[in-house]
């Protein structure tokens, strides 16, 4: 219940382990751009729990998140030649996948009620389709807290699209504010402001459902 | 005393462990005396928990098996570099010197013989004549420059002097081909404003380049500015008319990865300087976005023009039929034909055959950055995330937003008074039948682009002054022969 152990380092304040691992791309990005196949797949590992993560937080469909998550690297492996390495990997990859994610919900959403780029057609408003396990969740935590992990999700998913990438990019997969600017394409000024409207809105939200944050 | 805004923005900072470490007491004795924002920053904080505490996901088994074997079954990135860029370097030299020669006959025939084109046409022919002239360049830099220069010289020895010494340092007459490709390599107009001069006065070596303000001759209407295509909306304060050289410098700067320049940002500048060695590395072949011009007056917006120029009729058309499908981008009515042929469109290529030449323009304005950003994704959708994730594919949004941001901020201050707020630019693609565009009045936006400012001081109205025209080129994939064959062996590279 902690939370993934590899993915907020930032959150932990793991600065080293952000930096060796920043290193750890770069090495890799210059093997598989020399030919290694290998040095890629590990930056699939590296990487996989987290993208993963934010495209299943984003669309709360695991099917889903797995086709997205595996276009994502594909897409990455493609266009790795245009990584400059200036920019974080990992920032990197989340802006393909976020990419990917508005991209198959403006599909879904067009055809489900013509309503592009939106997330809540892919599930109920309540979070009734939303499996609060998640995939490698686990099933044996108490049913309460299930419920509210539930709750919380579907909260975070009824929140405008903008507003929830801004609150998945920092609450869950740990980017700092410069890195969500660069993954979303806005300026850090509105990477702020949308990160409280969204924290504003989700803390509202859940004390009407589950009676108090306090 | 600070506002309470104030105080939950650094509260939020805090919490993200991003609040610098001086503004911490100040931010304490507001929540020790505001009752409110000391409530909202406990929310705040029990969120944070609540959000700790909910499941970790974890990667589905499997994924990185599934991934691993779409990418054994994918070209190298390294090899598509190679088969994209690398593909005229790997010609046998007598080959490659033909070709150069061929290409140098071609361009000078092309400037001097084909018909003039009207309009957009001839725009469009000048590019794809630019990107060929690029690539021939570039590729003779790389490997072969001295056959290239053998066969120009060869050329000239068998062709009349265009001009002499004199008449060229007068500026008059027209550049010849390796004077605009050093031009280039000093300016970005450079290949652009020689390929642009034909029949007109070029700027001799040492002159000034045309002023970024001036209104190229005979340029078509929809190439000025808002001109026709801004006819359906009012504009407070009409874009300069782009120099239709610089203009299409940027294409030829072929620079290929997307992203306009603003004229104040100076790291764009640096930027297009990284672009242009990186292009070197990697090779131009398999570049498809060109960005554009960027232009900026004292009294006027910003105008980016990017350049896309795909490679196939296909490709072309399945991005516009992405964008015509997407009512925030394309008004209706922009369905129009995407693909229409231009006749006489040059190709600096013997292997190219005439007839496969199409070529085909539309015109988008984009005045909102979530159009453009839709536009963006559209371009992410269809052209990957090599192109996406180019440095700039999403910088030209910032700037032209960063720049908004402060005029909002100035006007903010000295509302224009009774001024009519600038509507959006619309209107139809050039001669070739281009993608229309429509107009919004920034009335029509929704209430949430208008949150008090108060409150979203920082956030950058969805509705941009500037303008954003997406200029399409379609550009038949020369034939090279052994382009199309797998990578050579190592030893020859």
């Amino acid at each position: 219940m902690t939370g993934n152990p590899r993915a907020p380092a930032r959150v932990q304040g793991a600065t080293e382990e952000v930096r060796d691992e920043r290193a750890l791309d770069r090495i890799a990005v210059g093997r598989a751009l020399a030919g290694d196949r290998d040095a890629f797949g590990e930056i699939v590992l590296r990487w996989q729990d987290r993208i993963h993560a934010l495209i299943f937080r984003m669309t709360r469909d695991a099917d889903l998140a797995r086709d997205i998550a595996q276009e994502t690297f594909v897409h990455a492996w493609t266009g790795l030649r245009s990584f400059q390495g200036g920019a974080a990997l990992g920032t990197w990859l989340h802006t393909i996948a976020l990419n990917q994610v508005r991209t198959e919900m403006r599909k879904r959403g067009a055809k489900k009620r013509g309503d592009a780029a939106s997330l809540d057609a892919m599930a109920g408003e309540d979070g009734a389709s939303f499996d609060p396990e998640g995939p490698g969740g686990d099933p044996s935590a108490p049913a309460e807290e299930r419920e509210r992990a539930a709750i919380l999700h579907a909260e975070i998913a009824a929140l405008d699209p903008e507003f929830r990438e801004a609150l998945v990019l920092r609450e869950f997969q740990g980017l700092e504010y410069d890195e969500i600017a660069e993954a979303t394409g806005v300026p850090v000024g509105t990477v702020r402001s949308r990160l409280f409207r969204a924290r504003s809105e989700l803390a509202r939200r859940l004390e009407n459902r589950l009676g108090g944050m306090r | 005393m600070m506002r309470c805004e104030d105080a939950l923005l650094l509260a939020q900072e805090r919490l993200d462990g991003a609040l610098a470490s001086e503004l911490a007491a100040p931010l304490d004795a507001h929540l020790g005396a505001c009752a409110d924002c000391a409530a909202e920053n406990s929310r705040l904080h029990a969120l944070r928990a609540a959000i700790r505490a909910a499941p970790s996901v974890s990667a589905p088994a499997g994924l990185h098996d599934a991934v691993m074997a779409r990418i054994s079954a994918s070209p190298h990135p390294a090899a598509t570099a190679a088969a994209g860029g690398g593909r005229i370097l790997r010609m046998e030299p007598r080959l490659f010197a033909g070709l150069a020669a061929a290409a140098v006959l071609l361009v000078a025939v092309g400037v001097t013989l084909l018909p003039p084109l009207g309009g957009p046409e001839r725009e469009i022919a000048d590019l794809v004549r630019l990107e060929e002239m690029r690539e021939s360049a570039e590729t003779a830099a790389h490997d072969s420059m001295d056959d290239a220069v053998s066969a120009r010289k060869a050329r000239a020895a068998a062709a009349p002097e265009p001009m002499d010494a004199k008449e060229k340092n007068a500026g008059g007459g027209a550049e010849t081909w390796s004077d605009s490709l050093r031009k280039d390599e000093k300016s970005d107009g450079g290949v652009a404003d020689a390929a642009r001069q034909e029949g007109e006065a070029p700027a001799g070596p040492g002159a000034p380049p045309p002023p970024a303000t001036a209104a190229p001759s005979g340029a078509p209407e929809q190439e000025k500015g808002t001109g026709s295509l801004g006819a359906s909306a009012p504009e407070p304060a009409a874009p300069a008319a782009p120099a239709e050289g610089s203009g299409v410098a940027g294409a030829g700067a072929v620079g290929m990865r997307p992203g306009g320049r603003s004229a104040d940002d100076k790291s764009a500048d640096d930027k297009s300087t990284d672009d242009k060695s990186g292009e070197k590395d990697a090779g131009a072949r398999d570049r498809r976005v060109g960005d554009h011009e960027t232009k900026r007056t004292a009294d006027a917006p910003t105008e980016t023009r990017r350049y896309v120029v795909f490679r196939t009729r296909a490709e072309a058309e399945s991005f516009l039929a992405v964008v015509a499908a997407k009512p925030d981008v394309a008004p209706p009515g922009a369905n129009a034909p995407p693909v229409e042929r231009a006749a006489g469109a040059g190709v600096a290529d013997a292997s190219e055959p005439a007839d496969v030449v199409a070529v085909r323009v539309a015109d988008l304005r984009i005045r909102s950055a979530s159009r453009l950003a839709s536009v963006a994704e559209a371009w992410g959708g269809i052209l990957g995330p090599e192109v996406m994730s180019a440095p700039g594919a999403r910088g030209d949004v910032d700037a032209i937003a960063g720049l908004r941001a402060v005029r909002d901020a100035e006007s903010r201050r000295a509302p224009p008074a009774g001024g009519a707020a600038p509507g959006l630019a619309g209107g139809g693609g050039g001669g070739a039948g281009g993608a229309a565009a429509k107009s919004r009045a920034p009335a029509d936006r929704a209430p949430a682009d208008r949150a008090p400012a108060e409150t979203k001081r920082e956030d950058v109205p969805d509705d941009l002054a500037e303008t954003v025209i997406l200029r399409i080129v379609v550009a038949p994939v020369p034939a090279r022969g052994p382009a199309a064959q797998p990578a050579p062996p190592a030893e020859k590279r």
